[in-house]
């Protein structure tokens, strides 16, 4: 009996959906519609289900698992991912968020050196070229990002306002163009078998 | 497989790289935080100032002070126990990066009401109320007020003080008079910073005694030189400008008013401030 396997493009996109939910806060009456713990919850499914075919997301898939508990209390404060919280009385450092955007930067490591896997695999080389180079992207800017940030609690008004969109900006291309190498992925015929 | 990691790191520079970077991610926040910690006022911090002024009808007395800009612990309320009737608006004057320099303002008595001291009160301290904790009384220099004099001899119509620490008085005599001297009050401590002119000829070149007829003008103007990284630039010292006259009769009257001072600190003297412990040498 021959037995069909269908590819994982399904799980690719929902690891895009996963993405999108922690890419955007979008309060509405204080309540954030898009939590990051919902978009880790799915992030975390989709790697299950790749993992099973694809060893190379078993690194990814157990750091997904961490961040769904990293992400929780976010859910309950409602902050988003505000790593330095200002407000007249207050400058809270929001070590929370601050280890968060860490082990999510790890995350999208493991990610992507999984996705370069299978494109070595699959011998997708032009996928595998723009991954190498999003990737390498992607973590320039996260992780200086994380060295930056902390600057901001002693450089003048000016200077944070100069630096926050910068980071900003460039952290939400990094992210947009890590997102869309899911839907990419998913045309492919990767994980289908016949048996 | 092998193949793709022919093409990435191999292990050991892999945990360097990571090691570097996650001391360099740890680090960035350690270092940045004891540094925010350092620069924290453990509480507001009043400014020395040095006044002395009459209670007349819109004269006004400043206190100047540093808190931290995310602190809790705010000042709500100042009171001088002297003179508990006078009541201190707090507003902010400057922010910098991690205080901001709040001044503490308040009012003599409206037109017409009684002078609310009948001898000159000397204050060396006030009581000041916080957000947090208990009132406490803190040393703010020395604020000496006297009782509104009627003197009006010189009647003062147009002053103007600008941000570059310069400013005149313009006036005109009200009563023939003789001018017999110039001065101001901490003239001891400021001569070196503060110039006085009168009609734009410094006050140490002027010959006494200066004869004024009725309706003739009286123009003074005044110079701060004080360099940022002076510790009399971390004194609020807010000097009166003291016209010696004597009159026909032989009668002697002195007419003051205030020179203007617009007192501010740079983010850089705020920061060498707490530096210092509030006392900068």
């Amino acid at each position: 009996m021959i037995e069909i396997t269908p590819p994982l493009s399904r799980a690719f996109r929902q690891l895009g959906w996963g993405f999108v939910f922690t890419l955007f806060n979008i309060f509405i009456f204080g309540v954030d519609i898009l939590p990051d713990f919902i978009g880790y919850i799915l992030i975390a499914l989709a790697l299950q289900e790749i993992s099973r075919r694809l060893t190379f997301f078993n690194k990814a898939k157990w750091t997904s698992y961490v961040l769904i508990i990293v992400s929780l209390p976010e859910a309950f404060q409602g902050s988003g991912i505000n790593l330095l919280h200002v407000n007249q009385n207050s400058l809270q450092l929001n070590l929370i968020p601050a280890a968060l955007l860490l082990v999510h930067t790890l995350l999208v490591y493991w990610i992507f050196k999984a996705l370069i896997a299978v494109a070595w695999t699959y011998e997708l080389r032009d996928l595998r070229h723009i991954t190498a180079i999003r990737g390498t992207f992607y973590l320039i800017v996260n992780v200086s990002m994380l060295i930056l940030l902390p600057f901001l609690m002693n450089v003048t008004l000016i200077w944070a306002a100069t630096l926050l969109p910068i980071c900003a900006l460039l952290s939400l291309i990094a992210e947009f163009l890590f997102l869309r190498l899911f839907y990419r992925y998913a045309k492919e015929y990767i994980g289908a078998s016949v048996s | 497989m092998s193949r793709v990691r022919g093409r990435t790191l191999s292990k050991p520079k892999r945990i360097t790289a990571w090691t570097v970077i996650l001391l360099l991610i740890f680090g960035s926040w350690g270092g940045n935080l004891w540094y925010y910690r350092s620069m924290q006022l453990e509480e507001p911090l009043f400014l020395k100032s040095y006044v002395s002024m009459s209670a007349g009808h819109g004269r006004s007395l400043e206190l100047v002070y540093l808190e931290n800009r995310y602190g809790s612990k705010k000042v709500t309320g100042v009171q001088i126990d002297e003179l508990p009737e006078l009541s201190f608006t707090l507003s902010n004057w400057n922010n910098g990066t991690y205080q901001t320099v709040m001044k503490a303002y308040a009012g003599f008595n409206a037109q017409g009401e009684e002078p609310p001291i009948k001898s000159p009160v000397t204050v060396k301290e006030v009581t000041v109320f916080y957000s947090e904790g208990p009132p406490r009384k803190v040393p703010i220099g020395e604020i000496t007020i006297l009782p509104d004099s009627d003197v009006e001899l010189v009647d003062f119509y147009s002053s103007m003080a600008s941000s570059d620490r310069t400013g005149y008085n313009y006036g005109t005599m009200m009563k023939p008079a003789v001018l017999e001297r110039i001065d101001f009050t901490y003239s001891d401590r400021l001569k070196p910073y503060l110039h006085l002119y009168l009609s734009d000829k410094p006050i140490e070149s002027l010959k006494y005694p200066i004869s004024k007829q009725k309706g003739d003008g009286l123009s003074l103007s005044y110079k701060w030189e004080i360099p940022l990284d002076n510790p009399m630039a971390y004194v609020d010292y807010q000097p009166e400008c003291r016209l010696e006259f004597r009159l026909k009769d032989g009668q002697r009257v002195t007419q003051s008013f205030r020179i203007n001072v617009n007192f501010n600190l740079t983010d850089e003297q705020m920061k060498r401030l707490v530096r210092s412990g509030g006392e900068p040498q």
